[in-house]
């Protein structure tokens, strides 16, 4: 029979099994060996993290490769990553003391890292960066740290036409030089209502920076001034507007359809599946969709207030940068790696485009020739735009690493009617300054 | 638990009946403190070495990391830099914090209809695994599965598509004619249920832990009860639940905690986003994301010392509660 006593050690000896099943496999979680073992150049053991997909990790190994026969001495450790992961992992390691030598920057985390004293300031370090275009280094520095970062790539906004879908509702590529946000949304209803159920002209954009951006620069602001949110109330409920409107005129499909979306791999998505025929994405993106769809995909601008492309108040980013760490042990040998990276034509012919367009002058004339069609479209739309642009957007502030989050949050909540697009502008302003601050 | 033959000074087994571990702790004590402390045993260094890799588990990923965590949870620490003592910062900043308090909510949702349901589902079935039928051990573990698998991403990978817009279940309600049915998990209504849904699911070792206890009650109660012409339902009403009711609290206790720190389930199924519109976003979500994406690892030190008070908080309850309902036989 069960006495209290027995009950007792079964509640003891139950839980202490879980506890050691449960330090199995965290157990064993060593890390990687550390830096390298002196600051000499010409021989180190380096460390290299990025987030990419498995094109990117291919070509980086090839890169690592190539620059065996340049340093035979270096070795460079590869660490792959995947976007959602790598941003805890590179915070855990930073806290550990154990932060890669050389990794993969994000605009959205520099100055979370660079403004603690993570980064390495590269210009001191000698990179030489006298090929870049002009304004294409000037986005990594940050203040009181230097050139914390390097550009990688070039980027810009735009829109992706899947051009099978407008055939199949019999609906004209619209001109994008031209188009306003109005067409867009009419041009997706028209596409919706000549297929059939289930297919929609466009995906939800409520909850996309890049798009809000673009949005809020045209009417004269910007994601950030100062350090604080550049944005006024009215500019982020007119955006909740018109993203209830996708909604409501079904431009668009629902929200719990948006959602789920969201949350899909590029693959499965609607629009690689065919199930919707425009959506947005960074020009460094365009090689990974246009493989998704069957015909390949039409570059478009994004659409302007003023029916003017001069007006679409475009810009640049860096798609991403290299950086290298404070504690790096090799310092040297990690800067020369960068410098391999972004400066050799080389190393360029083997990345390509697609961390972005390079920001090397001599590397870009280097490849564009040889690219393929595909990645001919990406560097086409940037070189098109380049007369149109806006100002340079301020670098965004810590915290502001998470304004997305905040975005869709408030912008989720608008779509299921928890939220008026007045409130939810509301909202995004006060949590951001909550984040900033 | 046999001593070797012979070389035993403190014969402590010459009970009656087998004694419990704690009973054979407690007199291993004893023994000790008439004077065994002092005496060179063989046994004693090898005892240390097969308690070593216990000891530095829970020094390196228990007891170190929860002091660490005591002393952040009054600092400021982005991860980045070193930490800045802040005070009670942190615990005024969550007072005020609305997006905590929703993940309470959610929270406490999930672990006072979840572990009813789960504990219920238990119960229901070890009682019709325990009416010896046929092939038992093949259905025990049959059931016992889904407690193996529950917990892994892949579950809730599966669980993802199969309550999506477009998934299993929304398909089969289809061909019953239900049609433009939400997606489960991605509408703010719902999302939650179907975690609760995936939790109790996991049923399996509460199970198992319901068996072993049916298996103690001595057949001559029910043979009893019989006789005196007691029905299938006053049986199951008035001799397994009282003779069961430790085991229910044990289950109980267990469960409540377990569930208070789930955190995979709505880390996948959402994304890692605890949506839609934060429906999902459980106390341990809206910790990982404080600490590691938005970089402020003292207040997620401070809401995990929080959550251990609550857990606390409520096992104090349930054993309090347990002198009203727990029925032991000694």
């Amino acid at each position: 029979m069960l006495s209290r006593r027995s009950t007792l050690a079964l509640g003891m000896a139950v839980p202490g099994l879980a506890a050691l099943a449960a330090c199995g496999p965290n157990a064993s979680g060593g890390s990687g060996s550390g830096g390298g073992d002196g600051g000499d150049a010409s021989s180190a053991s380096l460390r290299l993290a990025w987030w990419g997909n498995p094109t990117r990790d291919e070509k980086t190994q090839q890169v690592a490769d190539a620059y065996k026969e340049v340093e035979p001495d270096v070795t460079v450790n590869l660490e792959p990553g995947e976007w959602s992961g790598y941003w805890d992992k590179l915070a855990t390691q930073a806290a550990g003391g154990d932060f890669p030598d050389i990794v993969q920057m994000d605009e959205k985390y520099l100055s979370e890292y660079a403004g603690r004293g993570a980064l390495l300031d590269l210009a001191g370090a000698g990179l030489s960066t006298t090929d870049f275009a002009p304004g294409s280094v000037e986005v990594g520095e940050v203040e009181g740290v230097g050139l914390a970062a390097i550009n990688a790539g070039l980027n810009a906004f735009c829109f992706l036409l899947n051009p099978a879908v407008f055939e199949e509702a019999g609906v004209d590529i619209p001109d994008d030089t031209t188009w306003t946000w109005d067409d867009l949304l009419e041009t997706a209803q028209k596409i919706t209502e000549g297929t059939p159920d289930g297919t929609y002209g466009m995906t939800q954009m409520g909850s996309v920076q890049g798009l809000f951006q673009v949005f809020v620069r045209q009417a004269g602001q910007d994601q950030y001034k100062d350090g604080a949110a550049g944005f006024d109330v009215d500019t982020a409920t007119k955006w909740f507007e018109w993203a209830k409107e996708i909604q409501d005129t079904k431009a668009g499909p629902d929200a719990s359809v948006s959602v789920e979306d969201a949350a899909q791999a590029m693959d499965q998505s609607l629009f690689a599946t065919g199930k919707v025929a425009m959506t947005v994405a960074w020009s460094n993106q365009v090689v990974a969709h246009d493989g998704l769809v069957p015909d390949g995909v039409t570059v478009l601008r994004p659409p302007s207030m003023t029916g003017s492309a001069a007006d679409a108040e475009l810009w640049y980013k860096a798609s991403m940068y290299w950086a290298v760490s404070a504690k790096t042990q090799s310092p040297e040998a990690a800067v020369k790696f960068v410098d391999f990276l972004v400066n050799s034509p080389d190393a360029g012919k083997i990345l390509s485009v697609e961390r972005g367009v390079p920001g090397n002058l001599t590397v870009r004339e280097a490849i564009v020739p040889d690219l393929d069609e595909a990645n001919t479209k990406a560097v086409d739309y940037l070189n098109s735009i380049e007369q149109e642009l806006g100002d340079a957007p301020e670098i965004t502030p810590q915290g502001g690493g998470q304004f997305e989050d905040i975005l869709t949050r408030a912008c989720e909540d608008m779509l299921f009617g928890k939220l008026s697009p007045a409130e939810a502008g509301q909202r995004v302003l006060d949590d951001l300054a909550g984040a900033l601050a | 638990m046999q001593s070797p033959p012979g070389d035993r000074p403190h014969n402590f087994h010459e009970g009656k009946k087998p004694m419990s571990a704690v009973g054979e702790l407690a007199s291993i004590v004893s023994s000790r403190k008439k004077g065994g402390a002092k005496e060179k045993h063989p046994d004693n260094k090898s005892a240390a070495v097969f308690m070593t890799p216990w000891l530095l588990g829970f020094l390196g990923i228990t007891l170190i990391p929860m002091i660490a965590s005591f002393a952040l949870a009054f600092t400021d620490y982005s991860l980045l830099a070193p930490p800045e003592f802040v005070g009670l910062e942190n615990i005024k900043q969550m007072i005020s914090d609305t997006r905590l308090h929703n993940s309470l909510v959610v929270t406490f949702i999930y672990v006072f209809v979840g572990t009813p349901l789960q504990l219920i589902a238990a119960l229901l079935l070890a009682v019709l695994l325990n009416q010896g039928m046929k092939g038992l051990s093949f259905y025990r573990s049959i059931f016992y599965l889904p407690s193996l698998l529950g917990g892994s991403v892949a579950i809730a990978i599966l669980w993802r598509q199969m309550f999506g817009a477009n998934g299993l279940i929304n398909q089969v309600a289809g061909m019953f004619g239900f049609t433009d049915l939400p997606g489960w998990v991605s509408n703010p209504d719902t999302a939650l249920g179907t975690i609760i849904l995936l939790h109790v699911w996991t049923f399996g070792s509460p199970m198992i832990i319901f068996l072993a206890g049916l298996r103690q009650i001595p057949e001559m109660y029910y043979e009893a009860a019989s006789v005196d012409g007691a029905s299938t339902m006053t049986k199951f009403f008035r001799i397994t639940i009282p003779l069961l009711t430790p085991i229910i609290f044990f289950n109980v206790v267990l469960q409540v905690i377990n569930a208070f720190q789930s955190f995979t389930q709505a880390f996948v199924v959402s994304g890692g986003t605890g949506g839609p519109s934060d429906s999902t976003m459980f106390y341990t979500l809206y910790l990982y994301q404080k600490g590691f994406t938005q970089f402020d690892m003292g207040y997620a030190s401070a809401m995990a010392w929080l959550l251990l008070i609550i857990v606390a908080f409520f096992t104090a309850i349930n054993f309090f509660v347990s002198k009203f309902w727990v029925f032991y036989d000694d």
